[in-house]
């Protein structure tokens, strides 16, 4: 190897992970767009049924209303959109940035800025539609779309705190079950799948049979919304080191 | 000569195949270099190890002197679009123009606007959605757009019309005259870029068989032409690469001749013709020519 002209090869200092991040923005149709659309849908059909509900049915029926539907389930799709996301800038976005000379941890890099933005975006959204929606009394009619149970009642800073980490848990299980693909295809997810059910039902199996139920309510009362949502971080960030563990060994091989 | 990527000893295997076996080589600065070979026989594999899209099993690969395997300063001087990329979803073709400049630091807008223009593509139109020869396209685009310092076509003809082929000839020997760079044609449709190759690496089964020079290939055989008893008479005692033959005419494909040969033969009132790089090839790689014309 003695013929190389070895000039020293200097970077340029061209951010790369900035790069891969306005990949994600290049086209923001998937990424603004059409969730923005999706829950403006939702939110228009709801309002639609709620406003059914309050003109046909007495005042008593409105304040059940506004009880049941603050255990609404209607942002969920909210949660699913970075999980799909994820998973497809595995599989498509890591060949292309490979083949734009980006390296696996440039790639990797900026694609979980552009999670953690896009989950910001979205959970900020929710946050703020969920204030309107206490201030205005459910939108004029006592519905619950934004501002549901399931995020506590800590105040809209604390609220939108929650949906943005659990919208990042999913996005980077989402990022895991991608790059387990595309480094080990099916097998890669079979046993990411399998992996997950025996700690799951492990772990149910260990609390039902100790009788630790009550414990375990106890321990997540104890801490509350503030510090049982903070606890999703473990997942989220085990799933970023298995997720790169796997990209940085994955090659831009073509196939499905 | 300098060498601006160099390979030694390269071997990849995929489980119990060996894609790439054992092969060494360099890449010379400045020069268009093809890289023949069948379908299957290591090429896109080659390619993908010099641009760290892929792990060598063995071997050492020096891109720049340096390897290339997650190595930002060597990366950001490759382009490589693979015949089969694969773009994020809803890409469309503006997008991928788009994101050039912020990955390729010799980008030309352009220039690629241009070519865009030239090949006729649709860039509204979802990649998932573009023809085959479109898709080419994208990927001729953005290889001559990159203006990188080391280039690589990955079967680049796939699914073009005689006029987008063309145009890929034109501008790439216009564009190298002008921004000289060093590029790497894959492609097994040999008689189409002929023109163009200064060097060739033949590949066959992941060995590499063959990595000479164009114009001394090209001279290392030549076809014998005239009436079938001079030319059986001046063919005899020599290596045939190929007969054919119409009535008493007959067309003998042999190796090199030397300048006293060549004047033999115009005495014996033959004529010589050159021989076709694809004819060489197809030869050494033990295939009928039919392969190669699809």
């Amino acid at each position: 190897m003695s013929t190389i002209a070895a000039p020293a090869v200097r970077p340029t200092g061209r951010n790369r992970i900035l790069a891969v991040f306005r990949l994600y923005f290049a086209n923001p149709t998937q990424m603004v767009w059409q969730p923005l659309l999706i829950l403006a849908f939702i939110f228009a059909v709801n309002w639609l049924i709620w406003l059914i509900v309050a003109v046909s049915s007495s005042g008593s029926a409105t304040e059940g209303m506004s009880t049941g539907t603050s255990w609404s389930g209607a942002t969920a799709f909210a949660f699913v959109w970075p999980l799909v996301v994820a998973t497809q800038a595995m599989n498509r976005t890591f060949p292309f940035a490979l083949g734009f000379a980006a390296t696996r941890r440039d790639f990797y890099l900026g694609t979980a800025l552009a999670l953690v933005a896009m989950c910001a975006g979205l959970a900020i959204l929710i946050g703020v539609l969920a204030a309107v929606e206490d201030a205005t009394n459910g939108w004029g009619l006592g519905g619950h779309m934004f501002a549901v149970t399931y995020f506590g009642a800590d105040g809209p800073f604390a609220r939108t705190w929650y949906v943005f980490l659990l919208m990042l848990c999913f996005a980077f299980l989402g990022s895991v079950s991608g790059a387990l693909y595309v480094r080990w295809r099916t097998w890669g997810i079979l046993a990411f799948g399998a992996a997950l059910a025996v700690l799951i039902i492990g772990t149910l199996a260990i609390v039902a049979l100790t009788n630790g139920w009550a414990d375990v309510f106890g321990f997540f009362a104890g801490l509350g919304f503030a510090g049982s949502y903070p606890l999703l971080l473990i997942p989220t960030v085990l799933s970023g080191i298995v997720g790169w563990a796997a990209i940085r060994g994955a090659t831009a091989r073509s196939g499905s | 000569m300098s060498a601006v990527a160099e390979v030694a000893g390269l071997t990849k295997r995929y489980g119990s195949l060996k894609a790439v076996d054992d092969v060494s080589f360099a890449i010379e600065t400045g020069k268009v270099t093809g890289l023949l070979g069948r379908n299957g026989a290591g090429k896109t594999t080659i390619m993908s190890i010099l641009t760290g899209q892929d792990f060598a099993t063995s071997g050492e690969v020096r891109v720049f002197g340096e390897s290339p395997v997650e190595h930002s300063a060597v990366l950001e001087r490759l382009c490589f679009i693979r015949e089969s990329q694969r773009y994020p979803e809803d890409f469309k073709a503006r997008h991928v123009l788009k994101a050039g400049p912020w990955f390729f630091p010799n980008w030309d807008a352009d220039y690629a606007a241009q070519l865009a223009e030239d090949f006729r593509l649709p860039l509204d139109r979802r990649i998932k959605k573009v023809s085959r020869g479109q898709l080419s396209a994208i990927g001729i685009i953005v290889g001559l757009a990159s203006r990188a310092p080391l280039t690589f076509f990955d079967e680049p003809y796939l699914g073009l019309d005689a006029t987008a082929r063309q145009i890929f000839y034109d501008r790439l020997l216009a564009d190298i005259a002008e921004q000289p760079r060093t590029v790497v044609l894959s492609t097994h449709l040999i008689d189409e870029v002929a023109g163009l190759l200064e060097h060739v690496l033949l590949v066959d089964q992941g060995r590499l068989v063959l990595d000479e020079d164009a114009d001394e290939l090209r001279g290392s055989a030549a076809t014998v032409v005239g009436p079938r008893a001079a030319v059986d008479a001046f063919v005899a005692g020599r290596e045939i690469i190929h007969r054919d033959g119409i009535g008493g005419l007959a067309s003998v494909t042999v190796g090199r001749l030397d300048p006293a040969e060549r004047a033999e033969a115009a005495a014996a009132g033959l004529e010589l013709a050159p021989v076709s790089l694809q004819q060489l090839v197809v030869r050494m790689t033990g295939s009928t020519e039919k392969e190669f014309d699809r």
